[in-house]
């Protein structure tokens, strides 16, 4: 065998160096390959788009469609969702992220057990990990940070004598929570306070809690064409499991939804797998207007590449034919 | 035993490139059953926690077996580059304009829109040369059912590139669906790239193969399917079963080639699984460079060979 070797000095001295180059990018965390999923551009904006998911900063910005596929192999029906369309800008520090997809029911009341909500989830690699976490609720090295969105919380609590109209219920003369129990014990979703999204934190399954500090925002629409949720919230925040984000950097992020007039609630989603946010440091095309020049350059130079690679093709088929 | 051992009379002029490519090889399947596969799954683990640190072990392995991957892939894309003669100038012009881009882009110097779609050309000039080129006319059927599965993935992925020139292109979901069913029928008529004969050890891994991807897609379809669309970029929407037949048939194909001492076009049918199907990095991209051009230089050894060795060649196409 060595004697084989000893026959392909080159190869060996190749693959030796190969090995310590590898030990090296390792250790140096240097990755020289550059993602190529779908992403979308996070721009900067000069005004504060709110939480308005109509507001007109989004109708300046490109969507990006990204396919899901149903998560629930196992399920009969699954995820329903085919794709969303999702937008993403920052302004002074904070960022926001549109996400809009097609469904023509809303289902926003859960007050009976057969009824479940609509909802919307993005999923970040928690701050401070290093590997591409799983998109299945993580994985032990790599944890994830999911902004969960709902719209029975986005619509408030509401009034079971509006769907028991015939329900006779007691009087209770006090607003505190100790005859609330869900809300005493700590239910988020019993909590009209904190309003329509959960920042959860997860490593494998069976380990998604909820996070101490909620500080994502979110609001969703309705309308004929579905809805239309944006998710907001600072660059910076104070606990580690949260995602960390900046101008000039990359994100990996993946998308669930859910429709509850499907009956889809837990695993039973339209999930994507991971794309990449690029939040950038340059101001978004907010005129309306095209980059006419950057378009015409962009559009020569595939032209002389595909051309060149046609013709040499042509070249090569022909030599090969001789 | 029916299978034909080749000695290749020019044999030892392709061993270099072949151990480099199947380095390159060993190297990116072992990520992939490590990081891709193993650090994904490893969350059924009952006490996992209690486990962390043999995980945390593995876990590095796989990632160390990443980097070794990308620090081989550019000495043998250089060679395979330097392997096509004049009448490979198409294949070499798609290797160089991959290599460019990829290290442009790992600099910043190249934007998604640029990178995208010369990778998209470069792969797709790969898979035409070679599968029009290919000695056997069959042979030609998954080389074009992968490009054609590639392009439209990548094409996919790549159209919202375009909003970079504030320009709004997107092909419709069924593209994806396209893309499934070409990487299924590629992945099926893999056995064509063997050459005809019996051969048990090959039958019997095919078999085994298939079971076991069976097993897994019935046990859990959930991970299964998320799987196939990480590592290989396929989506799941066939029934469990067909991507079951396409594993045996792809384990079919490779240890018949490996038995055939065709290590170089095994070497590549491997490179192509492990970069999969459509636009996901510069690495796994690289992969499915290094892969075509593996197999289109492995066949026209083969065929050298053939011919040397006094083989009636098979008609071309």
């Amino acid at each position: 065998m060595l004697h084989r070797l000893a026959n392909h000095r080159r190869a060996v001295v190749v693959l030796v160096a190969a090995l310590a180059v590898g030990g090296l990018l390792q250790l140096t965390n240097t990755n020289p390959a550059v993602s190529q999923s779908q992403y979308i551009n996070a721009y900067e904006v000069s005004e504060s788009p709110g939480m308005d998911p109509d507001a007109g900063v989004w109708s300046k910005i490109g969507s990006v469609s990204i396919p899901l596929t149903a998560q629930a192999g196992q399920y009969i029906a699954g995820g329903s969702v085919t794709a969303v369309k999702a937008q993403a800008v920052h302004h002074e520090g904070r960022l926001y992220v549109r996400v809009s997809w097609s469904d023509s029911t809303k289902d926003e009341a859960t007050l009976r057990a057969q009824d479940f909500s609509d909802a919307v989830a993005l999923e970040f690699p928690a701050s401070g990990e290093t590997a591409v976490p799983a998109i299945c609720m993580g994985q032990a090295d790599a944890a994830v940070n999911i902004w969960h969105w709902r719209a029975d919380s986005n619509a408030g609590l509401k009034d079971p004598n509006q769907v028991y109209t015939s329900a006779q219920i007691d009087g209770y003369p006090y607003t505190d929570s100790l005859f609330y129990t869900a809300r005493e014990a700590g239910n988020p979703f019993a909590n009209p306070d904190l309003g329509a999204v959960q920042s959860l934190y997860s490593r494998a399954f069976g380990e998604l809690t909820t996070l101490a500090n909620q500080d994502v925002q979110g609001m969703g629409k309705h309308t004929a064409d579905g809805w239309s949720v944006v998710f907001a919230r600072d660059f910076a925040s104070i606990n580690p499991g949260h995602a960390s984000f900046a101008a000039s950097t990359t994100v990996d992020m993946a998308f669930a939804v859910w429709d509850g007039d499907k009956d889809e609630r837990n695993g039973r989603k339209a999930v994507s797998q991971l794309v990449t946010m690029n939040i950038g440091a340059a101001d978004a095309f907010e005129d309306g207007g095209s980059n006419l020049s950057i378009m015409l350059i962009a559009g020569a130079l595939l032209l002389v590449v595909a051309g060149l690679g046609a013709g040499l093709a042509v070249y090569g088929y022909r030599e090969k034919g001789r | 035993m029916a299978v034909t051992m080749r000695r290749s009379s020019n044999e030892s002029s392709w061993s270099d490139l072949s151990l480099l490519v199947g380095g390159l090889a060993v190297a990116s399947a072992i990520e992939l059953a490590i990081l891709r596969t193993f650090t994904r799954t490893a969350i059924h683990i009952p006490a996992l926690n209690s486990l962390q640190e043999p995980y945390a072990v593995v876990s590095r392995g796989g990632r160390y077996a990443y980097f070794v991957a990308i620090a081989l892939m550019v000495p043998a894309l250089a060679m395979l580059a330097l392997r096509f003669g004049r009448q490979g100038i198409a294949a070499t012009f798609a290797i160089l304009l991959f290599a460019v881009v990829a290290t442009g882009a790992a600099t910043g110097l190249v934007d998604r829109l640029l990178l995208d779609w010369a990778t998209l050309i470069a792969v797709v000039t790969l898979a035409t040369a070679l599968a029009s080129s290919s000695p056997r006319r069959l042979a030609s059927i998954p080389i074009a059912s992968f490009g054609i599965a590639f392009a439209l993935s990548g094409a996919f992925t790549a159209a919202p590139d375009f909003a970079e020139v504030d320009i709004t292109f997107e092909l419709p979901a069924r593209v994806l669906d396209g893309a499934e069913i070409f990487g299924i029928a590629f992945a099926l008529s893999t056995p064509l790239l063997a050459s005809r004969g019996k051969d048990r050890a090959a039958r019997w891994a095919g078999a085994a193969v298939a079971l076991l991807a069976l097993a897994f897609f019935l046990g859990n379809g959930s991970t299964s399917r998320f799987l196939l669309l990480w590592n290989v970029g396929l989506s799941g929407i066939l029934p469990g079963f067909a991507y079951a037949v396409a594993a045996g048939a792809l384990a079919f194909a490779f240890v018949r080639l490996v038995r055939a001492g065709r290590g170089l076009e095994a070497a590549g049918l491997a490179l192509l699984i492990t970069g999969g199907i459509g636009l996901h990095s510069t690495y796994q991209s690289g992969l499915v460079v290094a892969g075509l051009a593996a197999l289109s230089v492995g066949m026209l050894s083969t065929r050298r060979a053939d011919a040397a060795d006094g083989l009636p060649a098979e008609p071309a196409v």
